[in-house]
C-alpha cells in the first residue's frame, strides 16, 4: 500500500482543521477570556432552565422516535403489507422538514385560537376542546423533535432488521424460544446499538435546534447561545455556554459512535442471506399501513398542510425570492466544498495511515458540535484572524470575514463536512485495495485508476453526499443567525423572524419552500441509502 | 431395526414458484448418522429445515415416532419440535457469551442448577473451558464451529440436523473437528442428518448416505453400498470420478477396449453403460493398451488421462512409484468386482 498520496491526507487534515478549529477556539476564548457578569446572572437565573429544558425536550424526542423509529423500520424489514414500497421510502420523509416548520404548523394547529380547539368549541364541545394538549413546552417541542426525527432511527433500525440473519431467529426457536423470547431476548437485542445510533443523531439535531424550542417556549441550552450573542453581544458569555451544550452533544455523538462499533460487531456470520418479508393478510395489511401511515401524517401532512393553509390564505412575505436565492446559493457552494472535504478524509480514512485516520474521525466530530457553537467558534477564529491581519496590513484591512458569507460557509462546513464523509467512505468501500493492484497489473496508471475505476464507482456516493450537505444547509437556522452578513437572510431566517413575530401566515411560504427543495434530494439519499437492504 | 425416530414421506415444497422438494423419503434411526450429499440447489438445504419446523411442507408427511409434525393439517413449528440444528453460519447469537449460547435452549426445561452443570459439561466436551466468557467473534472459525454443536446438543434432542457444519472451516481443522464431532454426537446416542456437498465428508461421517439431486433422493444405503454399486450416472458421479462407456449386450457379454466382460441378465441388443472408478484400473502385463495424454498428483497417487485404442479417454490411478512420462504405453485390466452395469 503506498502511503505516499499527499492529496487526499492534505484534504483530510483540513477537513480536521475545519471541524475542529470552532469548537477548540470556542473551548480557548470559554477558559481565557475575562467574566462578565451576564453570565454570573444566566446561572443564577436561567441556566438551570436552559439544561432542564435540554434534558426533557432530548429524552421525550429520544423515547417517542424509538418507538415509532423501531416499530415501522421493523414492519418495513420484516412484514409484506399493502403499500409497503411506497412506506419504505416515505417513512423517511418527515425528514425534510426543519422541526421548526413543524413547530409552526403544530403549534398553529393546537392552540387555543387553532383550528382544532375552535372547530371543538364550535360544535358544542368546548371541554374537549379544553382537553386537547397544546403543543409547546418542553414535552411539545420532543414531540415535534420526534415526529420530524424518527427517519434517523427508522432507517438504521429498518437496515439492521433486514440485515438480521435469519438463522439467528431460526436458531433460538430450534432451541424452543416462543416468537416473543425470540422477538426480546435475540431480534431487539441484536439491534440495539444501531438503535443507539439512530437515538444519538435523534438527540444531537434535538441538542442543536434553535428554531423549534425557541418557537415553542421550551429554551434550551443552544437557545441560550445565541441570546447570549444576539442580545448580550457577549462572545465569550455565548462560548462558555457553548461549552456546555457542546458537552451534551459530544455525549450523544459519543453514544452514537459506541452504537456503531458494537452494531458491526452484531455480525459474526458471513450469510448474508436476508429474512424473508411475512406476507399479510388482508386486514392486518391494512392496520399496519395505517399505522405506517401514521408518523408520515404527524411529522409531514398536518403541519405542511396547516401551513399551506396559511399561505394561500394570508398574504404572502416579502423578500421571499431574495431569501430563497441566498438559501439555494449558500447550500450549493457549502455543498460542493463540504463534499470535495468529505472525499479527501474518506481517502484519508482508506489511506490507512494514523495521521489519515485520525484527521478523519476528527472531521467527523464536527457534526457533533451544534450550529450555534460552530458559529461561534466561527466568529472566534475570523476575529483573530481580523486581529492579525489587520496588525500586518498596518491599520484597518479591508472588511474581512466575520460579516461576510466566509465565516457563516466556514461554519456551515465546520458543522457539516462530517456529514459528507460517511457516504464517500461508504463509495469507497466498494473500491477495494484488491481493485486498485488489479489495475495495476493491467498497466493503469494511478490517474487512470482514479478517472476510470474510482470515480465511477464513488460518483453516486459523492452525489449522496453533497445533496445531504444541500439539504443540512437549506435548513440550518442557529449558525446562520449569528453569522449571516447584513441583507442576506436565508428562507430560514425569514421563516423565522415573521413566526417570532407570530406571522405564521407569512412564516409559512418561506417554510414550504424549503420542505419543497429538501423533498427531492430527501429521497434520493434515503432510497440510495437504503438501495442495497431493500430487494 | 427398531422403528425410525423420524420419518419423512413424500416430501414437496417450492419456494418462490421452484419446486425444490419433489417426493422425498427418509427415515432417521437413534444412534445412527446419516448423510444426505448433493451438489448446491439439489433440496438438501431445504429438506432439513423442514424437518427442523423452519419450512412448512406443500405436500407429504413428517413425523416423530410419537407425533405427526407436519401433514398438511398439523403443523409443529420448530420450537416445539426439540429438534438441535447446526447451521452453516452457526448462527451464534452475537450478544450473548459462548456459555450464554449454549445455556439458551435450557431455559424451562430443567432446574437453573441443573442447567449450569450441563452447559459446564459441555464446554468441558467441546475444550473451550478458556472461551466460556467470550463472545462468538472473538472465537475462531473451529471454536465457534464447537460452540454450535454443544448448543445444539444441551436440550439433549433426540435428532441433531447439521447443515454444511464444516464447509467454512480450513481442510486440515475440517478433518479433525469432523472426527470430535461426530464421537460427541454418538456419545449423545441422537439421530443425525449431516447435509453436505462433500463426498470425502458423507463417506466419513455416515452409517447412511442419502444421495439427493433436484429434489429427490435417488439412492440411499450405506456408504460402501452406494459407492460400489451405484443406481444411476448421476449418484456415481455424486461420489467421486467415474469412467464411463457404452456398449451392447450380447450373449451375457459386453465389448470393451478391456474385451467382453460378463453383463449377466440383460437381453441381448440392449445398450449398457460400463462405468468404472479409476482405482478399478490396475496395471497388468495382459491388459489394454492406452497411450497417458497428461499426468497429475493427487492425494500422493499419479492421476493419469489416458486414450484407448478407440480414442476413448480414460481417468486412471496408480501408485506413485511408478514412473510414468507423457507419451508412455501403459497395459491397463480392469477390477471386475469394482465396476457397475447401468441401463443407458
Amino acid at each position: 500500500m503506498s502511503a505516499h498520496r499527499p492529496g487526499p491526507a492534505v484534504l483530510g487534515s483540513f477537513a480536521a482543521l475545519v471541524a475542529a478549529g470552532p469548537i477548540l477556539a470556542v473551548a480557548w476564548v470559554a477558559i481565557t477570556a475575562p467574566w462578565g457578569d451576564y453570565l454570573i446572572h444566566l446561572m443564577q437565573t436561567r441556566l438551570t432552565g436552559y439544561v432542564l429544558n435540554t434534558v426533557i425536550v432530548t429524552s421525550t424526542a429520544m423515547l417517542l422516535a424509538g418507538v415509532i423509529g423501531t416499530a415501522t423500520g421493523w414492519m418495513i424489514a420484516r412484514l409484506d403489507f399493502l403499500g409497503r414500497g411506497i412506506f419504505a421510502w416515505a417513512l423517511a420523509l418527515p425528514l425534510a422538514v426543519p422541526a421548526y416548520v413543524a413547530a409552526y404548523g403544530w403549534l398553529d394547529l393546537t392552540q387555543a385560537a387553532g383550528p382544532l380547539q375552535t372547530s371543538l368549541r364550535d360544535v358544542g364541545l368546548p371541554a374537549l376542546a379544553h382537553l386537547l394538549p397544546v403543543v409547546r413546552g418542553p414535552i411539545g417541542a420532543g414531540f415535534v423533535f420526534a415526529v420530524t426525527l424518527y427517519p434517523y432511527v427508522y432507517l438504521i433500525a429498518r437496515q439492521a432488521f433486514a440485515e438480521q440473519h435469519p438463522d439467528m431467529q431460526n436458531a433460538a426457536r430450534t432451541l424452543g424460544a416462543s416468537r416473543w423470547r425470540t422477538m426480546t431476548g435475540i431480534t431487539l437485542p441484536l439491534v440495539r446499538p444501531a438503535l443507539a445510533a439512530g437515538l444519538a443523531l435523534v438527540a444531537m439535531e434535538s441538542i442543536a435546534d434553535f428554531g423549534a424550542v425557541s418557537h415553542l417556549g421550551a429554551p434550551t441550552l443552544t437557545v441560550g447561545v445565541v441570546r447570549a450573542w444576539a442580545g448580550a453581544g457577549s462572545v465569550p458569555d455565548a462560548a462558555r455556554l457553548a461549552v456546555v451544550l457542546a458537552l451534551f452533544a459530544y455525549l450523544a455523538f459519543a453514544l452514537e459512535r459506541q452504537g456503531r462499533a458494537r452494531a458491526r460487531f452484531g455480525q459474526t456470520s458471513g450469510g448474508r442471506r436476508q429474512p424473508q418479508r411475512k406476507r399479510l393478510t388482508f386486514w392486518p395489511s391494512v392496520m399496519t399501513a395505517i399505522v405506517c401511515l401514521l408518523p408520515i401524517v404527524l411529522g409531514l401532512a398536518l403541519p405542511l398542510g396547516r401551513l399551506l393553509y396559511l399561505a394561500l390564505t394570508e398574504p404572502a412575505a416579502r423578500g421571499v425570492l431574495g431569501g430563497l436565492t441566498n438559501s439555494l446559493w449558500l447550500a450549493s457552494i457549502t455543498a460542493v466544498l463540504a463534499a470535495i472535504l468529505g472525499l479527501g478524509a474518506a481517502y484519508a480514512i482508506r489511506s490507512g495511515t494514523k495521521f489519515g485516520i485520525l484527521s478523519a474521525r476528527l472531521a467527523s466530530l464536527g457534526y457533533a458540535a451544534p450550529g450555534a457553537v460552530a458559529a461561534v467558534g466561527a466568529l472566534v477564529l475570523f476575529a483573530a484572524l481580523q486581529t492579525v491581519l489587520d496588525g500586518v496590513w498596518g491599520g484597518r484591512f479591508p472588511i474581512l470575514l466575520s460579516a461576510t458569507a466566509g465565516a457563516l460557509i466556514f461554519a456551515y462546513l465546520s458543522r457539516f463536512a462530517a456529514v459528507a464523509i460517511a457516504p464517500s467512505e461508504a463509495a469507497l468501500t466498494q473500491v477495494t485495495h484488491r481493485l486498485d493492484e488489479a489495475a495495476k497489473t493491467l498497466g493503469a496508471r494511478r490517474r487512470r485508476i482514479a478517472a476510470e475505476i474510482h470515480w465511477p464507482l464513488i460518483l453516486g456516493g459523492v452525489g449522496i453526499a453533497a445533496l445531504m450537505v444541500f439539504v443540512e444547509v437549506m435548513k440550518e437556522l442557529p449558525a446562520t443567525m449569528i453569522l449571516r452578513p447584513f441583507n442576506t437572510d436565508t428562507l430560514a431566517v425569514i421563516a423565522h423572524n415573521y413566526a417570532a413575530d407570530e406571522r405564521l401566515g407569512q412564516a409559512a411560504l418561506p417554510s414550504l419552500i424549503i420542505v419543497l427543495a429538501t423533498i427531492p434530494a430527501m429521497v434520493l439519499a434515503a432510497r440510495s441509502l437504503t438501495r442495497g437492504t431493500d430487494r | 431395526m427398531s422403528a425410525p425416530i423420524l420419518s419423512v414421506r413424500s416430501a414437496e415444497k417450492s419456494l418462490g414458484g421452484t419446486a425444490v422438494l419433489k417426493g422425498v423419503d427418509l427415515d432417521l434411526y437413534c444412534g445412527q448418522i446419516s448423510a444426505v450429499l448433493g451438489p448446491s440447489g439439489a433440496g438438501k438445504s431445504t429438506l432439513l429445515r423442514s424437518i427442523a419446523g423452519l419450512e412448512k411442507l406443500d405436500a407429504g408427511q413428517i413425523a416423530s415416532r410419537t407425533n405427526n409434525w407436519d401433514d398438511g393439517k398439523q403443523f409443529t413449528p420448530a420450537e416445539k419440535r426439540r429438534v438441535g440444528v447446526v447451521f452453516q453460519d452457526y448462527a451464534l447469537f452475537p450478544h450473548l457469551t459462548v456459555e450464554k449460547n449454549i445455556a439458551f435452549g435450557l431455559k424451562g426445561f430443567e432446574s437453573r442448577e441443573a442447567a449450569k452443570i450441563r452447559v459446564s459439561e459441555l464446554i468441558e466436551q467441546a475444550e473451550i473451558q478458556a472461551q466460556a466468557k467470550s463472545y462468538p467473534h472473538e472465537l475462531s472459525g473451529g471454536e465457534q464451529q464447537r460452540v454450535a454443536l454443544a448448543r445444539a446438543l444441551a436440550p439433549q434432542p433426540d435428532i441433531i440436523l447439521l447443515d454444511e457444519p464444516f464447509s467454512s472451516l480450513d481442510r486440515r481443522l475440517r478433518v479433525d473437528l469432523r472426527a470430535q464431532t461426530m464421537s460427541a454426537i454418538r456419545d449423545a446416542g441422537a439421530a443425525a442428518l449431516i447435509v453436505t456437498h462433500d463426498a470425502d465428508e458423507a463417506f466419513e461421517t455416515a452409517d447412511t448416505l442419502f444421495l439427493m439431486e433436484d429434489g429427490r433422493i435417488i439412492q440411499s444405503g450405506p456408504p460402501a453400498d452406494v459407492y460400489a454399486r451405484p443406481g444411476t450416472l448421476t449418484a456415481a458421479r455424486l461420489l467421486g470420478d467415474v469412467n464411463v462407456a457404452s456398449g451392447s449386450a450380447n450373449a451375457g457379454n459386453m465389448e470393451t477396449v478391456f474385451g467382453p466382460i460378463t453383463v449377466r441378465g440383460h437381453p441381448d441388443g440392449v445398450t449398457l453403460k460400463l462405468l468404472v472408478r479409476p482405482e478399478a484400473l490396475t496395471q497388468s502385463e495382459t491388459g489394454a493398451v492406452f497411450v497417458v495424454d497428461d499426468i497429475r498428483i493427487r492425494q500422493g497417487r499419479h492421476r493419469l488421462r489416458v486414450i484407448a485404442s478407440d480414442d476413448s479417454i480414460w481417468i486412471a490411478e496408480l501408485p506413485l512409484a511408478y514412473k510414468i512420462k507423457k507419451g508412455d504405453t501403459l497395459r491397463l485390466a480392469l477390477d471386475e468386482t469394482a465396476i457397475s452395469i447401468l441401463l443407458a
